[in-house]
Formats: structure tokens, sequence, C-alpha cells
């Protein structure tokens, strides 16, 4: 695959040393080149709008916790994504905890009312939300978070080519989905 | 960006995906994120004066229970050990001299382990001045 960044970003590593001399800029830079990409994939795996950012500023806090060990890391974005799906996964399971001992035994948030200029885009939604969690997790790493399969495949703990295949079958899914 | 080897319908599918409406993150959320960042800092430079503190405190603490625990710790030797040994050591074995000598091994083990002495020291004067 053509497409792939399988080797480290050269400003990938500026953002990184920045980060390790402790320089703000370069905390915002990352903020600023990760952060709503994560956002859109938080949102996705979560649904709701305020977990979705709970989730997006624990992997900020994280990645400046940790930021001495980021040297060794070869894709910074790869890693930022895995770090949000254990936040989005810790959050989850709070909210699950939640929901059972709460008298709303609850459905996932719904989405927040916005201005969706066509009915495709709610049948899409509607569709996305109907696909099983991971085949909606992949959907939404490669599209809201614009991963190539190798950055999906480091996530996941996969092989890129089991990346590409999943998901093209989750887009069979949702074509099915669509139609049916 | 389009993914190669996809087929038409697919790939169309995926393009509506990219062109749909894309949510994004409150402007407030950076600036948690930033502040958050910011609000570390001045935590890790002041990591070592709250290290130090808690040491300090720590160390503190210790000697103060140890020195409390120390101050009433019962160091006298068991059972009346002590008035039979001087009993039997004691030139006229009177039991006058046994309780004086009894005494001086009390206020001898009381001054020990640094503890106080007024007590030990007043029954040996009320004695020696008899």
């Amino acid at each position: 695959m053509g497409e792939e960044r399988s080797m480290q970003n050269p400003s990938d590593r500026l953002l990184i040393q920045g980060l390790v001399q402790g320089e703000e800029q370069a905390f915002a830079a990352l903020y600023d080149r990760l952060g709503p990409a994560l956002f859109r994939v938080a949102r996705a795996l979560l649904g709701g709008r305020q977990d979705a950012e709970d989730a997006v500023h624990e992997v900020f806090v994280g990645l400046l916790r940790s930021r001495h060990s980021l040297v060794g890391v070869q894709n910074l974005r790869a890693y930022a994504f895995a770090a949000l799906r254990t936040s989005a996964g810790r959050i989850a399971a709070a909210r699950k905890k939640e929901r059972r001992t709460s008298a709303d035994l609850g459905e996932l948030p719904a989405p927040e009312p916005r201005a969706m200029n066509a009915d495709q885009d709610a049948a899409l939604e509607r569709a996305l939300r109907s696909l099983p969690a991971e085949q909606c997790e992949l959907i939404a790493l490669k599209i809201d978070g614009e991963l190539t399969f190798v950055e999906i495949a480091t996530c996941l703990g996969i092989s890129p080519n089991t990346a590409a295949s999943r998901y093209r079958y989750a887009l069979e899914k949702l074509r099915a989905a669509l139609e049916g | 960006m389009a993914t190669p080897d996809l087929p038409p319908e697919l790939a169309e599918l995926e393009r509506r995906l990219q062109q749909r409406h894309k949510q994004e993150p409150s402007a407030s959320l950076r600036q948690r994120v930033l502040d958050a960042g910011r609000g570390r800092e001045p935590v890790a430079a002041g990591g070592f004066w709250r290290f130090a503190a808690a040491v300090v405190a720590a160390a503190l603490l210790a000697i103060n229970l140890s020195m409390s625990a120390a101050n009433n710790t019962d160091w006298r030797l068991a059972g009346d050990a002590p008035r039979g040994d001087v009993a039997g050591g004691s030139d006229d074995g009177s039991d006058r001299e046994a309780r004086r000598q009894a005494l001086l091994f009390e206020a001898r083990s009381r001054l020990a382990p640094a503890g106080p002495v007024s007590r030990p020291t007043s029954s040996l004067r009320m004695f020696s001045d008899e």
C-alpha cells in the first residue's frame, strides 16, 4: 500500500524533541495536529461529546507525562490513537458500570443535534452504529482518524494486510446495512 | 485519502464517509489540554522540594515515635529479681538496705535509655538524707 507512512515522520521527531524539552508550543502543535482527529474517533467509539473530550484530554495528559519515553516511538500518530483506545475503553467501562447501577439502563448518548445537511449523512450514521464495535472502530480509525493501514495495524496489534482486509469487510457490511 | 484496490461501489461509499459532516472538538478542549500542559511543569519543578519535605516529615515522625516508644518502655528487670539480687549481695542484709539497693537498681535502669532522671534521683536523695 503506497500511501503508508511507516517511518518516523521528521516533523514527529521535532515535535517529540520539543515535548521532551518541555516546550509549550510543541504541545500545542501536537494538539492541533492530532486533537481533532482523536476527538472524532473518540466520538465514534464513545458516542457522547463529553466522554470523547475526556478521552482526548486523558491522551494528551498521558503523552505529556510519558514524553521522555516518546523518543523511541516510531509513529507518534499511531501511538496517540493506541492511547486513545485505552482511554476510551476505560471510560466506556466506567459508563457501563454507571448505567448498570443507575435507573436509566441506557443506550449510548444520542448524537447531538447538528446541521446534517443531507438525509444521506443521517442514514450513514445510523448504518455505522448498527455495525459491530470492531468494524465501527476500524472505519473510524481510517476515515475519522485518517490513519494508514500500517498505523491502524500498530494500533490494533494486527498486520497491515489484516487491517486492510477487515476494513474492506467493514465497508461491505456498511453498504449492506445501508441497502438493507 | 482514497484506499487503492477497492471496488468502485466501496470506493464510492468511502468517499461518502470522508465527505460527511465532520465533528469538531469544542474550543474549550484545546484550552483544557493546554492548561493541563502548563499546570504540569511547576509540579515537576517543585517535585524535589515536595519529596524533600515528605522525607523530612517522615524522619521527624519516625524519631518522635521511636522516642515515645523508648520512654514508655519498662526497662526494669522482670519480677523482684533486683531486690532478691541485692538482698543476697548486700553486706548487712537488712530490709532497709535491700530496699535502698533495689531503688538504686531501678534508678540505674531508668537512666540507661536517657529517660527522665528526676524521680529516681529524688528517691535516692530522700533516702540518703535520712
